[in-house]
C-alpha cells in the first residue's frame, strides 16, 4: 500500500512523522482549451492489477505502444516507460454491477501531464443489463424479483495485454 | 451594457449590510446573498471540473428551498444539473468544504454520462444500488478536490456535519456516515498523507468531532498499518 507500511508502527500519527512540512500536491493548472488537435497515446501496462487484490493508489508502470509523432516531430518513442496511479479499485457489487479500475495521473517523460486527458476505465462485465429485465418481470410476484439483487457483476484486471490509451493536447497553454 | 449590468449588481450586493431594513430591502438583500452564493457554487464548480479536465457538461444551481427528505428524481444524473439546497450550504464554512461537496455530485454527474443509452443503465444502478456507489464517489471526490487545488481533509468535515447516522451500515441501502468517513480517512491516509500531517483542520471543532467518535474505526486502521494488512476493513 502506497504510503503504508513503510516502517513499524505504533500510532497513525507515527508514520504522518515523515510527511510534516512535505509539499502538498500540485493542483493541476488552469488551461486554454482552444486547441482540438490531439494525439492517442496507447501504452500496456508492464503488471497486472486485479480488481480483488488492486490496492487504492498504487503506482504503475507501463510501456508507450508507438512511436507518437505530433506535426512531425516525435514526441515521444516507442518503449518509453510511464508511470501512473491506479486511483480507485471499486470491487463488483450486487444487482450486477461490475468491478472498476481507475487510472490516472500519468506521466511520459518529456510530456506536461497538465495537457493531458488522461482519465483511464476499466470495467468487468456488467450484469444489470440481465438484472433489470429480470426485476421488472418478476416484480408481480414478490419478492422473487428482489432475488435478481444477488446477481453478482463481473471482476475485471488491467494486464501487459490491456491497451491504455489517453489524449494529450500538444498545443494547449497552461500557466 | 450588459457587463455594465452585472458589475453594478455585483457593487450592489457587496454594499448589502448599508441597507437599512424594509421590506423591499429585505428582498434585495435575499437575491444579493442568493447571488454570491450562487457566484461562489458556480466558481468553485468549474475549477473543479476544469482542473480535472472533465468533458462532460454539468451546470450548478443553487436551489434556496430545503431538500426533500425523499428526492424521486435526482437531477444530478438526470439533467446534469448539480442542485445545492439551503440546508445544506448553511453547513459550509470555507471553500474546500464547498468544493467537497460539489466534487461528489460532480463524479455522479461524470458516471452518469457512461455506458449504454446516454448513461441511462448507469444511472439507474446509482439510483438502484447506492451504497455501492457511496464510497466510490466519495473517494473519487477526494481525487478531484487535490486536482483542483482543495484540501481533502474538508471532506471528513463536510461529512460530519451533514450526514445523520443510521443505526446500521449492513442491511440498508446507505453506508453510516462514519464508515464513510472512515473509508475517506484511510483513502487520504494512504493517497494523500502529506495533508494529515500538515493538517489545516486541526483545530477545526468539526473534524475534531470526527476524531472523537472514529476511535474505534482509526484504531482499526491503526492495527492494519501495523500489520502490513492490505485487507479491506469492515469499518462501521
Amino acid at each position: 500500500m502506497a504510503g503504508m507500511g513503510a516502517a513499524y508502527s505504533e500510532t497513525l500519527e507515527d508514520n504522518l512523522q515523515k510527511y510534516i512540512g512535505a509539499e502538498l500536491p500540485q493542483a493541476n493548472p488552469m488551461c486554454n482549451f482552444q486547441s482540438t488537435d490531439r494525439v492517442p497515446i496507447t501504452m500496456t501496462p508492464q503488471e497486472t492489477i486485479t480488481s480483488k487484490e488492486g490496492v487504492d493508489g498504487t503506482t504503475i508502470k507501463l510501456k508507450v505502444k508507438n512511436n507518437i509523432f505530433y506535426r512531425g516531430k516525435l514526441l515521444v518513442s516507442r518503449g518509453t516507460l510511464a508511470t501512473a496511479k491506479v486511483e480507485i479499485v471499486a470491487t463488483q457489487g450486487m444487482n450486477g454491477i461490475p468491478a472498476m479500475i481507475i487510472v490516472d495521473r500519468f506521466e511520459i517523460p518529456g510530456l506536461d501531464s497538465a495537457k493531458m486527458k488522461s482519465y483511464f476505465v476499466k470495467k468487468g462485465l456488467n450484469l444489470t443489463y440481465l438484472v433489470l429485465p429480470i426485476k421488472w418481470v418478476l416484480t408481480p410476484f414478490p419478492p422473487t424479483g428482489s432475488l435478481a439483487n444477488f446477481v453478482i457483476g463481473g471482476p475485471t484486471k488491467i494486464s501487459p495485454k490491456t491497451d491504455v490509451t489517453i489524449y494529450y493536447y500538444p498545443d494547449w497553454e497552461c500557466k | 451594457m450588459m457587463r455594465k449590468l452585472v458589475l453594478l449588481l455585483i457593487v450592489l450586493c457587496s454594499a448589502v449590510p448599508a441597507f437599512a431594513a424594509g421590506n423591499s430591502e429585505a428582498q434585495d438583500i435575499n437575491i444579493c446573498k442568493n447571488m454570491r452564493i450562487q457566484r461562489y457554487i458556480d466558481d468553485v464548480g468549474f475549477n473543479i471540473l476544469n482542473a480535472n479536465r472533465i468533458d462532460k457538461r454539468m451546470v450548478f444551481t443553487y436551489n434556496e428551498e430545503s431538500q426533500k427528505a425523499i428526492m424521486l428524481t435526482d437531477k444530478t444524473i438526470t439533467r446534469r444539473q448539480i442542485v445545492i439546497y439551503e440546508n445544506q450550504i448553511n453547513h459550509i464554512a470555507d471553500l474546500n468544504e464547498l468544493a467537497a461537496m460539489l466534487a461528489r455530485e460532480i463524479v455522479k454527474g461524470t458516471l452518469s454520462y457512461d455506458g449504454f443509452a446516454r448513461g441511462f443503465v448507469t444511472s439507474a444502478q446509482m439510483k438502484f444500488a447506492p451504497k455501492k456507489y457511496e464510497l466510490f464517489f466519495d473517494k473519487r471526490a477526494v481525487d478531484l478536490m487535490v486536482t483542483a487545488g482543495y484540501d481533502p481533509v474538508a471532506m471528513i468535515v463536510f461529512l460530519n456535519k451533514l450526514g445523520a447516522q443510521k443505526r446500521f451500515s449492513f442491511v440498508l441501502t446507505n453506508n453510516t456516515v462514519s464508515k464513510r468517513m472512515a473509508e475517506v480517512y484511510e483513502y487520504i491516509y494512504t493517497k494523500y498523507p502529506q495533508f494529515l500531517a500538515n493538517n489545516s483542520y486541526l483545530e477545526n471543532k468539526y473534524y475534531q468531532n470526527f476524531l472523537l467518535t472514529s476511535e474505534n474505526n482509526r484504531r482499526l486502521l491503526q492495527e492494519k498499518v501495523r500489520t502490513y494488512s492490505q485487507k479491506r476493513l469492515k469499518y462501521e
